[in-house]
């Protein structure tokens, strides 16, 4: 009982795990546009093969829900590079004395 | 076997977007972002200045290019959202359009590559979009905008229906911010207006962040990945660097094509955005 508080604070105490973290966030992010854009794709060239005059109009509105969605997806991958740079600077911080 | 010095190279990529400071005013830093801004501000006035003089009928060569650009930011993102007030925004959205698209082409020109392999390092040149300040002060501009709109097109049917101008201007103000929430019917409806209305204000506040996020975040991240992939060549050296560097260059090259469609998309995507949101409020929607 007493080993899971050492074990957590050797795994936990020093910060490397929220590096671990940060990166898993960031490829969650990247996986999650990538679905979505997927998905997205998929549909619009369906339709495209459906309806061939209305091509251009579908091709356009893919290209406004695609940048749409990255631009949430930034949002994810910039906070991780923030916490990512913070964790760093913290781990050098401990390092030093 | 000449070895060339390490010119190029940097430590981290991230010095590689950046903003550096070049001088100082007193107080205030000079940095390379800036100087960015004033040169495409400078190339715009030149460019639109020499163009539009002796305009003929039929326009050739670079005034052709403009123009088609132009009237497709006119005919294809401002008129089927704003209808008839297109001609009251158009020109803001024209510069916001080019301004967005020649900082982030500007980019790509290697200044501080050709500057430093000349003499000296240089990194007095950059992106100005990959600055988060450079496009948080578009996206405050668009937010003034939107609300300036929404209020000047109140007072506008205020004035049009007949009242003076000093019982319009007050009269514009409060029916903008009233018809910005939607209405709920009986007495819930007067107890949750000030709180929709304060949702409905964040609301613009956050979307016009998005905006800017999404513009700093797509150019910082193409450049960044250029750097940290061109990085693959002095981090080995001597014959694993002559082996990395030739695939590594052709895979520069291509993903320098993806960035110039995303630099004219991301221009695309700001501008059309910005038009929604204007027609959103100028719109009579009740």
């Amino acid at each position: 009982m007493t080993t899971f508080p050492m074990l957590a604070s050797a795994l936990f105490n020093d910060g490397e795990f929220a590096l671990l973290g940060v990166s898993i966030g960031a490829a969650l992010a990247a996986w999650g546009a990538a679905n979505a854009i997927a998905h997205l794709t998929g549909a619009a060239v369906e339709s495209q093969a459906r309806q061939p005059e209305a091509g251009g109009r579908i091709f356009t509105t893919m290209l406004i829900a695609a940048a749409l969605i990255e631009g949430f997806t930034f949002f994810a991958l910039v906070i991780c590079m923030q916490v990512g740079n913070q964790v760093l600077e913290a781990l050098k911080v401990a390092s030093q004395p | 076997m000449i070895m060339f010095p390490l010119v190029l190279a940097m430590e981290d990529p991230i010095e590689h977007v950046g903003p550096h400071p070049i001088t100082t005013f007193g107080p205030v830093v000079f940095t390379s972002h800036m100087l960015m801004l004033l040169i495409a501000a400078a190339l715009m006035t030149i460019l639109f200045v020499l163009a539009a003089r002796n305009y003929p009928v039929i326009p050739t060569g670079l005034r052709n290019v403009l123009d088609t650009l132009l009237e497709f930011v006119r005919s294809s993102i401002a008129r089927p959202i704003l209808g008839e007030h297109t001609d009251r925004y158009v020109p803001f959205l024209w510069t916001l359009f080019f301004f967005i698209l020649i900082n982030n082409l500007l980019g790509f020109v290697p200044f501080n590559a050709v500057f430093s392999l000349l003499g000296g390092r240089m990194q007095a040149f950059g992106t100005a979009t990959t600055n988060l300040s450079v496009t948080g002060g578009l996206a405050v501009m668009v937010f003034v905008i939107i609300h300036a709109a929404g209020i000047l097109e109140q007072t506008r049917l205020q004035l049009r229906g007949g009242r003076s101008v000093l019982g319009a201007i007050p009269c514009g103000v409060a029916l903008y911010f009233y018809r910005l929430v939607p209405p709920v019917p009986g007495v819930i409806g007067v107890i949750l207006f000030p709180i929709l209305l304060v949702l409905e204000l964040i609301g613009t506040v956050i979307r016009t962040f998005a905006l800017a996020m999404r513009l700093f975040a797509n150019m910082m991240a193409g450049h960044l990945v250029l750097a940290t992939v061109l990085l693959m060549i002095p981090t080995g050296r001597g014959l694993l660097s002559m082996g990395v560097a030739i695939p590594t260059v052709a895979g520069c090259v291509a993903l320098s094509c993806i960035e110039l469609f995303v630099a004219f998309l991301q221009a695309y995507i700001f501008v059309f955005l910005s038009c929604l949101f204007i027609g959103a409020v100028i719109k009579p929607e009740h």
